[in-house]
């Protein structure tokens, strides 16, 4: 029985730690532009040069190539790693699903191209391993790595009917494959829409505009939490909690839940749990089986 | 005036029970279980169809590994008889579909250490590129059953967890689902010796 009594100090530090132990988990990269080199082995202009290069490739031949270098897989295989970063963060046009991602680890000395559903036809494993071995190895062991990215890339043009240093050439289509379709259907909506049936009924009659304003962050907060539970963090809570406050001192009632639709979407993004990302190289969608290869160097 | 509240009320229900109650996610969930476990299948035959050509190459140049050869034969030859029906996953099931498909693993792990002991058939670019695609295919079969696993998850947590257990136990009546456990033949790692 002892133990089940807790000093305070403890019940402070599980406090100040719980969130520090959580967010530690997410530290997955993001694929915002085509090239990500968080080791710092490439230079500026080697990395504008890829830049151009994978951009170049996608104008002929569809394929949404990427290059991540990370410094350390931190315990993770990185056929692990680079499926769960593209669960996470996508790459490639959803059901078309021509992502291509080349994970470099430094630390492990490994690399692995993840090829996407669509690409699998031409990009086999036979491919890859071909790639891997017999161009990225070599290079990667010279830390010839610009090098070595290159010459990839120029190889998976040569694949796609783009020969050439990636210049010019036919345009390639790549199969389309319909599978995991993923919709992110936004919870919010749901959220407003009960929300805005409860509060037009309970705040019909109350007149104080403070007192609308709790009471519908709480109706707010209670749909919220049933249409989608704990899954919410704390922040969008108190996003939920702010939208629904706003609407109670705006007026909540019959009028505007029939006159402006429109107007609690713009409001909503305040919650921070919008997906967003418009210029963003990678999140388009598509979709990974888990093809490609792995080697070290 | 009271009609129109009742009619209010009735929207409200409702709106509660179609958007977060599980009528829909629960039957969604579940097609997203068949669609995941039809997935699991795929990549498993994909491998199992990968194997008459492996085999064939590497008897081409190790024939004397009779052995093992035919240890692989005999385990592709159980594992593809264990067929599963997505509507009708049962533990038992699961568990004999694992355990067929891990004793092959195991099987084919031996085949292809026992290959690196013969320079000319690690040279020859049939096998490279059999070995490339039993490779890239272990792997989606690691993808596909990580899938599976968390769909199954988001449906036996429909299926216990408060609201949409009670839609569940009112409605469907869906039990929770097995999920895959790691068979012994698969926590072993083949031995060799030369």
């Amino acid at each position: 029985m002892k133990y089940l009594i807790f000093p305070k100090w403890l019940i402070l530090f599980s406090l100040l730690a719980g969130p520090s132990i959580l967010f530690s988990e997410v530290s997955l990269p993001s694929l915002a532009s085509p090239v990500t080199d968080l080791a710092g082995v490439l230079s500026v202009e080697e990395k504008s040069d890829l830049d151009a290069k994978i951009r170049k490739l996608h104008e002929v031949s569809e394929i949404k190539a990427s290059i991540l270098v990370i410094p350390s897989l931190e315990g993770e295989t990185i056929e692990q790693f680079s499926i769960r970063l593209l669960e996470k963060e996508t790459l490639g046009k959803q059901d078309v699903d021509n992502g291509l991602l080349i994970t470099l680890a430094m630390k492990e000395r490994k690399v692995r191209i993840e090829v996407g559903l669509g690409l699998e036809g031409s990009m086999t494993d036979y491919v890859s391993h071909k790639i891997i071995n017999n161009i990225f190895v070599p290079h990667f062991k010279q830390r010839n790595f610009h090098g070595g990215f290159v010459a990839g890339l120029n190889e998976i043009a040569k694949i796609h009917g783009s020969a050439g240093a990636l210049g010019g050439g036919t345009n390639f289509k790549p199969i389309k494959i319909r599978r995991y379709k993923k919709r992110k259907k936004s919870p919010l909506i749901t959220i407003m829409f009960i929300a805005f049936l409860v509060g037009s009924i309970v705040l019909s009659g109350i007149k104080s505009k403070p007192i609308k304003g709790i009471i519908s962050s709480l109706i707010f907060c209670t749909v919220g939490f049933f249409v989608i539970g704990s899954a919410f963090g704390l922040l969008a809570y108190v996003g939920i909690a702010v939208v629904g406050f706003l609407f109670g001192i705006m007026g909540f009632n019959r009028g505007i839940y029939y006159s402006s639709g429109g107007g609690f979407r713009s409001g909503s993004s305040g919650g921070g749990f919008s997906s967003g990302g418009g210029g963003s190289w990678g999140g388009g969608g598509g979709g990974f089986s888990g093809g490609g290869a792995s080697g070290d160097w | 005036m009271n009609h129109y509240r009742m009619n209010t009320f009735l929207i409200l229900v409702l709106a509660i029970f179609l958007t977060s109650c599980g009528i829909r996610s629960i039957p969604q969930t579940l097609n997203q279980v068949e669609a995941d476990w039809a997935e699991v299948q795929n990549q498993y035959k994909r491998r199992t169809d990968l194997i008459p050509n492996l085999v064939a190459t590497v008897k081409g140049y190790a024939s004397h590994e009779k052995e093992t050869l035919e240890s692989v034969i005999s385990a592709r030859a159980s594992a593809t008889q264990i067929k599963i029906d997505p509507t009708n996953l049962s533990a038992e099931k699961l568990k004999q579909f694992s355990r067929a498909q891990g004793q092959l693993s195991a099987a084919l792990g031996k085949l292809m250490m026992v290959s690196e002991r013969y320079p000319d058939l690690k040279a020859n670019s049939n096998f490279l590129a059999l070995q490339s695609q039993l490779e890239g295919t272990e792997n989606r079969i690691t993808v596909a059953r990580g899938r599976y696993i968390r769909t199954i998850n988001k449906f036996n947590n429909l299926v216990t967890v408060f609201p949409t257990n009670i839609v569940n136990s009112f409605l469907f009546k869906h039990e929770k689902k097995p999920q895959f456990t790691v068979a012994e033949s698969e926590t072993k790692t083949p031995k060799v010796t030369f």
